[in-house]
């Protein structure tokens, strides 16, 4: 349904030629079939500037969405697994996958452990993982971000988050 | 020399009874062998419980409970809060600064699981450092993954962990979360014993080390301590057969042992170490088993950090082996001031002199010029109704020797005054000075014995007038005062030449007063070309 949504304004945009072609033919006579081209030939131009501007916009502001995104899920996923870290070994602690979801304004950020290891996991470490989210969202202060309930998905911790473009601090104006 | 063992909390508490039981246990097979050697190694260990919770302590003798913070806690616990523990401390400050000024090494044992340990264990270490103190912290990290705390409570023992590093305190960090392993279950108490066993006889070596420090430079402890980062006490232990010489596969065992205790935090390569020997068998073997630690210690790493420091107790009794405490390299750092006592209340002065063959005998790597020399004597001389014909020292080296060595006799010259027979010579006291562990016992000079000793430097030593730089004014060292002096010292670059001048005034200053660094004399220094620093650094390129 949304995909139906996002080819409208394209269909319309492919039929404003046609369209504005017979009205003015059909409104004034004193207009030529050439100056009605002409001017038909004129609104396609200005619609095809018009939906190249929309289309500039939406892809701008998605990839945008995605870079705050990312940006988010990689700090997020550090802080993290910090406390985790063992200094005398070089691998990670966890095993993280960020799951972006531009047009719904989801994040899901998707976390296991590794090597052997027993956390993250939600069946006898809920309390900890919840501190832990707790813990990182409130080192990350990004209030853009709002975290909604942790659930398992395999061996995966999934903390999803809605994104929300132009949140404004609590108490901003 | 005396070491206070000091644990913080419930956890810390079980560690330090654990550790004591181990001790004692070796202790006792000792003194079937040697009675009066168990009772200087028992003497010179103090314990001491501290806690915020009157019950934890209930079942330890009195004089070793150390109950803080009443009125802040009301004798029950810090509430599993670290930072009421640290209110409890403050509150009995006084008291563990008593404590802690009767001794001059003090090994703090806490663990990060609820409040008393995690909250304590930070204070009690700057505590001891502001004092001077030899501190040697154990810190147990607990695993929240084996529910042993939640997870808030092990990231405040990280924070921990991460004070110790801010303050540059060296620190042994023990992880409980590889006490566990899935493919290799073992009971608690197993893994516990094998945790806390190596701290119980790296003690012991410790034990040998500062026994004598005159064989061990203290500088060389001083360096091993300083600096931020890990420590790891390793031990393994070896019985060879009756007479014999260990096997190369009992070594290689033992080494492994003592190596690879996979117990500890410690990530960057094995810098300066401390590795005590101890067992009847041949030179090849004490060979290789520095061999075999060096290997250990620089295999993948580029090895050229690593510094052993290496002691040796001869015929000491059994359990056998080798104890190390490894320091992680975190570059050069300045060593620490530490304020060496030499003090040994509760040790039976008779005991320590009965048997010269129980005495230990030390072996240091680094440094040996600054250490005197091990005279082929006995290293303690009897005391007792046949000490009249006790030879008495004939040089004022060999007279500090044996004071450093705590030998009854030269104490009570050193205490009476009774100068003569003795000659001192200007040079030789200088040469003294430069060395640290003559430093620590000027104070336990008579003050006839200090003039007599100050009035021979400054009488038999001149001082090259050098010119130094104070901030950016150039000045000639008789015109200095002691704190411009000690300033210098402490910051400024010197060169080579004028260095060992300007730290002979400051020990004098230091342990004479201010006063006395006027009385010396000073002549011209020899002209010298003015270099820069870098000019100086490409000195040694010239031909």
């Amino acid at each position: 349904m949304k995909g139906l949504m996002q080819v409208i304004p394209v269909v319309f945009a492919s039929l404003v030629p046609a369209l504005v072609y017979s009205a003015v033919v059909s409104v004034s006579p004193v207009i030529t079939e050439n100056e009605a081209t002409l001017i038909a030939w004129a609104a396609l131009a200005m619609t095809a500037v018009f939906a190249w501007r929309g289309v500039d916009e939406y892809f701008a502001q998605r990839g945008a969405t995605v870079a705050a995104m990312k940006q988010f899920g990689e700090t997020f996923v550090r802080e993290f697994e910090r406390p985790l870290l063992q200094p005398d070994r070089a691998e990670r602690p966890i095993a993280s996958q960020l799951r972006a979801i531009p047009d719904r304004k989801r994040l899901e950020i998707c976390l296991a452990p590794r090597n052997g290891r027993r956390y993250p996991n939600l069946s006898d470490h809920r309390t900890n993982v919840a501190y832990d989210v707790i813990r990182v969202l409130e080192l990350v202060q990004d209030r853009r971000f709002v975290c909604e309930a942790v659930y398992a998905q395999g061996s995966w911790v999934v903390v999803p988050f809605q994104f929300h473009v132009g949140t404004k601090q609590a108490g901003g104006r | 020399m005396n070491i206070l063992l000091l644990s913080a909390g419930g956890g810390g508490g079980n560690i330090l009874r654990s550790v004591k039981t181990l001790f004692d246990r070796d202790v006792t097979v000792i003194r079937k062998t040697d009675a009066a050697y168990a009772e200087r190694l028992q003497a010179a260990v103090t314990t001491r419980f501290l806690d915020t919770n009157e019950f934890s302590l209930a079942d330890l003798p009195a004089e070793e409970r150390l109950l803080i913070g009443t009125r802040t806690t009301g004798r029950l616990g810090a509430r599993h809060n670290p930072e009421v523990a640290g209110q409890a401390l403050e509150e009995s400050k006084d008291d563990v600064e008593a404590l802690m000024l009767e001794h001059s090494v003090i090994v703090l044992i806490a663990t990060g699981g609820k409040g008393t340990g995690a909250g304590t264990m930070f204070p009690l270490a700057q505590i001891a450092r502001r004092h001077r103190k030899l501190v040697l912290p154990i810190f147990v990290r607990p695993s929240f993954e084996r529910h042993e705390v939640d997870k808030r409570r092990y990231d405040y023992a990280l924070k921990v962990g991460e004070q110790f590093d801010g303050a540059k305190i060296r620190l042994i960090e023990i992880l409980n979360d590889r006490g566990y392993d899935d493919g290799d279950p073992k009971p608690q108490l197993v893994v516990w014993e094998r945790m806390n066993l190596p701290i119980a006889r790296g003690l012991r070596g410790l034990i040998y080390v500062l026994w004598d420090l005159s064989q061990v430079d203290p500088s060389d402890l001083s360096t091993l301590l300083a600096g931020n980062g890990r420590l790891r006490i390793g031990f393994g232990e070896i019985d060879p057969p009756a007479g014999a010489d260990p096997s190369d596969e009992l070594i290689e065992h033992a080494v492994g042992g003592c190596w690879g205790n996979p117990y500890y935090a410690f990530s960057r390569p094995a810098g300066t170490s401390l590795v005590c020997i101890h067992g009847d068998w041949s030179n090849v073997v004490d060979a290789k088993i520095k061999g075999r630690l060096a290997e250990s210690a620089v295999v993948g790493t580029g090895g050229s950090h690593y510094n052993p420091l290496y002691t040796r107790a001869v015929q000491s009794p059994k359990p056998w082996g080798v104890t190390a405490l490894f320091g992680e390299h975190t570059g050069v750092h300045q060593p620490l001031e530490v304020d060496w006592r030499f003090d040994r209340p509760g040790v039976p002065v008779v005991s320590m002199a009965v048997d010269a063959a129980n005495t230990v005998a030390l072996e240091v790597q680094a440094d040996e010029g600054d250490a005197p020399a091990i005279p082929e004597s006995p290293a303690v001389i009897p005391i007792g109704p046949s000490q009249s014909d006790t030879k008495s020292p004939a040089s004022l080296w060999e007279f500090a020797v044996a004071v450093n060595r705590s030998d009854p006799a030269a104490l009570a010259l050193a205490r009476d005054g009774a100068v003569a027979g003795i000659a001192i010579e200007g040079s030789e006291v200088r040469k003294l000075l430069g060395t640290m562990w003559f430093r620590a016992i000027v104070p336990r000079f008579s003050e006839e014995w200090r003039g007599c000793i100050l009035s021979a430097l400054v009488d038999g030593v001149v001082i090259p007038n050098h010119v130094v730089k104070v901030g950016r004014q150039a000045m000639l060292l008789s015109a200095l005062n002691y704190p411009q002096l000690q300033e210098i010292a402490a910051k400024s670059w010197l060169p080579d030449v004028a260095r060992p001048d300007l730290e002979l005034l400051v020990a004098v200053g230091r342990l004479w007063g201010e006063s006395a660094v006027s009385r010396f004399r000073f002549v011209p220094a020899p002209q010298q070309r003015e270099t820069s620093k870098f000019a100086s650094l490409l000195e040694g390129f010239r031909s």
